[in-house]
């Protein structure tokens, strides 16, 4: 038989398994036919490498390379394959977030090689089926690893995964792990203490993970020797770009304080039960990423921007960098956005005309509507054929509000730290504000400027809010202090609505303030200017102890600035809470 | 049902009753009467309910038992209440060693709780005392059931992840001193002014 010919028949075995596939999980499972692929092209167009299946949580779907699976000559094993894909849908990782947070807490236990992770969370979630499977379903799971395994396949890493299964289902010795030379006490050991794992986590598999990762790590942590391992396991890789092409997984820039105390060594917990020389009720976690400051931003309970870049790339390989930090910062800011200030403003009425009714002997003689008249009948019959519109009015008691529109500029120059790679209080706090003036209608400028030397700004006064988080989340890394210069554009005309101005910035606004701007007009008068055409309200956050350059201070307060220190950073997100309170609140 | 099959006197095992994991009467007062228990063990054993002389160690050797020795001996006494080691005198003679040898070199690493809760420390169990009575588990070769014991020998497990988790920990040291250097550097770096 020709090997098309094979594939065709291989294809409609394998499609008269799906029932029974989903059967072997729950009989009420609605999901969809795989995806059967002919060749390994048709499989390459549908993201399918290296393995023969593959799912996707994106659209629920099974990826199935026909091609492959008659190559590897598992055409016998339909209902092991599918329904371990299946359990990939409705087991583990089931779905796009418990998938992150799975990655998450595999990345703590594997500190350095967190790249590894994705691999990792794949062969753990494996054996959570395969061993529901084998030992409930009574599935011929460990047959499909015997057909799969061949004598170069053997790694360390691949000979623990095959002697935990071998411990799982009480396999003989080199039933699955078939390269005896590479069999040892330590793998022998720490298989053992893997099998426990699996089974005790069975139920509640994301609590396992991090102890998992912990169990391989010593394995994986060589890079030539993960290399290698890789290579020869890529096959048995269905899931690890499950969540390739998804859309934002939100609720994941919180530090998971939970899965921290999991990141457990399972060899030491075994040794420190026989030596009973510890509390066992109190764990210690080996926290690798948790230093002694907890995490990042606010109460110290989230991710790094750059952890959280690196885990969110891993859960979705597709996922663009700028929308991640976008959403980073906004997430943070979420708990912290209120209803933007409003300002009050008289409403003027105005008369619409509403209809037409008989004008009558006896009303003025000014309402009678000519042109409706004559429209109505030629011949004016008074009293008849005469019309008058009427009015309604469009005013009423309630008070309109509009919310004023904000300036956001940020001194962004080299002392001002990467928001893409350490957390930026100025960034989460010019998020809150300006999140909180779009949410309630307001318009928003975004500005940072590290100058001498370049800004990059908002194209005006935006609505977009991807355009102003792209805006304010970027780097610039250069000179020495926020340009005055920057405020020309939006004040130096009176723009057609109020605006409040926000300049976050350091002392070193002074010596910008003071410097030659090589025109007639100094950057003082511009500061000055600009305020008064915004509207009045204007606020220079300071990052300076008080009374620091107290002469100038008074200055710009003489000229209408509110001047708000701040002596760290974090205090900025006070500022950026109190700043729509006080100057606000009241409307 | 086959004789001396492993996975079912694990699952035998691990329907211990809780009055079989009291304290021995060494220990407390309303403990559980041992050496009553071990002699009636041995009367089920041989099928002999009058015999009166067992084999144990002295009575100063069983004072030195401890707590955790005592109850894993009694869990072992559960075991071997299954049917396949009534009337069977050729084992009477192993159990001696089983209980005061073997089982006092296991239970430094097993907690008596452990042989009934764990399913691989039941296997072990099971094993060691087939092992002991020099009898071959159902289905299994001699270097099957040896191997399979050595597998799971929880003093051979305990000195293996006693090695490989200091050398572990060892890396890891070094690792996490370079990365709180590399912190410490990055801090500087970015660190406002």
């Amino acid at each position: 038989m020709n090997n098309q010919a094979k594939i065709e028949e291989t294809l409609a075995l394998w499609k008269s398994h799906w029932q029974q596939a989903k059967l072997e999980w729950n009989p009420m499972l609605r999901l969809q036919e795989p995806i059967w692929c002919l060749s390994n092209e048709d499989a390459y167009k549908e993201g399918l490498t290296g393995s023969f299946a593959m799912i996707r949580l994106t659209d629920h779907r099974i990826v199935i390379n026909l091609e492959e699976i008659v190559e590897r000559n598992i055409i016998d094993y339909p209902l092991e394959v599918l329904a371990h894909e299946i359990g990939h849908h409705i087991f583990t990782p089931a779905n796009l977030y418990d998938n992150a947070v799975l990655l998450n807490r595999i990345r703590f236990g594997l500190p350095g090689i967190e790249d590894r992770a994705p691999m990792v969370a794949n062969l753990y979630a494996d054996f959570l089926i395969n061993d529901k499977l084998q030992r409930i379903n009574k599935l011929r799971m460990s047959e499909v690893y015997q057909a799969i395994n061949s004598e170069d396949s053997f790694s360390e890493f691949w000979t623990l995964m095959m002697r935990t299964y071998e411990y799982l289902w009480r396999l003989n010795r080199g039933e699955l792990a078939t390269k005896s030379s590479l069999h040892s006490k330590k793998i022998d050991s720490d298989a053992s203490l893997l099998a426990s794992l699996i089974r005790s986590y069975s139920k509640n598999w994301i609590h396992g993970g991090g102890r998992f990762a912990v169990m391989v790590y010593p394995y994986l942590m060589d890079d030539k020797k993960f290399q290698d391992a890789r290579k020869k396991i890529l096959v048995l890789l269905d899931a690890e770009d499950a969540g390739k092409g998804a859309m934002d997984i939100s609720g994941m820039t919180k530090l998971d304080l939970e899965g921290y105390d999991e990141i457990i060594d399972m060899r030491k917990e075994a040794i420190d039960s026989k030596e009973e020389n510890g509390d066992k009720s109190k764990k210690e976690s080996l926290g690798f990423e948790k230093n002694d400051f907890g995490g990042h931003g606010p109460r110290e309970g989230y991710m790094g921007p750059g952890n959280y870049i690196d885990l969110m790339q891993q859960a979705n390989p597709n996922a663009d960098e700028q929308r991640l930090i976008n959403t980073y910062y906004k997430e943070i800011a979420l708990p912290y956005l209120i209803d933007f200030p409003v300002e009050i403003s008289e409403n003027v009425s105005f008369d619409l005309p509403e209809g037409l009714e008989t004008w009558d002997i006896g009303d003025a003689i000014e309402e009678v509507d000519w042109l409706q008249s004559a429209i109505l009948s030629p011949e004016l019959i008074p009293g008849l054929t005469t019309q008058k519109r009427t009015f309604g009015s469009d005013s009423d008691n309630s008070i309109s509000k509009k919310p004023l529109n904000v300036y956001l500029g940020i001194d962004c120059s080299g002392s001002m730290g990467n928001p893409r790679h350490n957390f930026s209080w100025p960034i989460l706090a010019a998020t809150i504000i300006g999140l909180s003036a779009l949410r309630a209608g307001a318009s928003v400028m975004g500005c940072l400027s590290g100058e001498p030397g370049s800004y990059l700004e908002t194209d005006g006064f935006i609505t977009d809010e991807t355009d102003l988080l792209t805006t304010l989340t970027s780097y610039l890394g250069t000179g020495y202090a926020y340009g005055i210069e920057r405020l020309r554009k939006p004040f130096e005309t009176k723009p057609d609505k109020k605006s409040h101005i926000v300049i976050v910035t350091d002392n070193d606004i002074f010596s910008m303030l003071a410097a030659d701007t090589g025109t007639k007009q100094s950057n003082w008068e511009l500061a000055e200017i600009a305020l008064k055409n915004a509207g009045g309200h204007g606020t220079m956050v300071l990052h300076s102890p008080p009374d620091y350059n107290k002469d100038l201070v008074l200055r710009l307060v003489k000229m209408g600035w509110n001047v708000y220190y701040v002596t760290n950073e974090a205090e900025l997100l006070k500022f950026a809470a109190e700043f729509s309170q006080q100057n606000y609140a009241y409307v | 049902m086959s004789k001396y099959d492993v996975f079912e006197l694990v699952a035998h095992l691990r329907k211990c009753p809780d009055s079989y994991l009291k304290p021995s009467d060494f220990f407390a007062e309303d403990g559980l009467n041992s050496l009553a228990l071990i002699a009636d063990t041995y009367r089920i054993i041989s099928n002999n309910f009058l015999k009166k002389d067992f084999k144990n160690p002295t009575n100063f050797d069983l004072k030195l038992i401890d707590d955790n020795h005592w109850r894993a001996i009694h869990i072992s006494t559960w075991l071997l209440c299954h049917t396949d080691f009534k009337n069977n005198p050729q084992i009477e003679n192993k159990l001696q060693k089983f209980w005061f040898e073997e089982l006092l070199t296991t239970t430094v690493y097993v907690k008596y709780n452990d042989w009934i809760s764990d399913d691989e420390r039941a296997e072990e169990m099971v094993r060691l005392l087939l092992y002991c009575c020099e009898v071959m588990p159902f289905g299994e070769s001699h270097n099957e059931a040896a191997d399979k014991l050595a597998s799971i020998n929880s003093a051979e497990r305990y000195k293996v992840l006693k090695e490989s988790y200091e050398a572990h920990e060892r890396i890891m040291n070094i690792k996490r001193e370079m990365a709180e250097k590399a912190a410490r550097e990055a801090a500087n770096v970015y660190g406002r002014e």
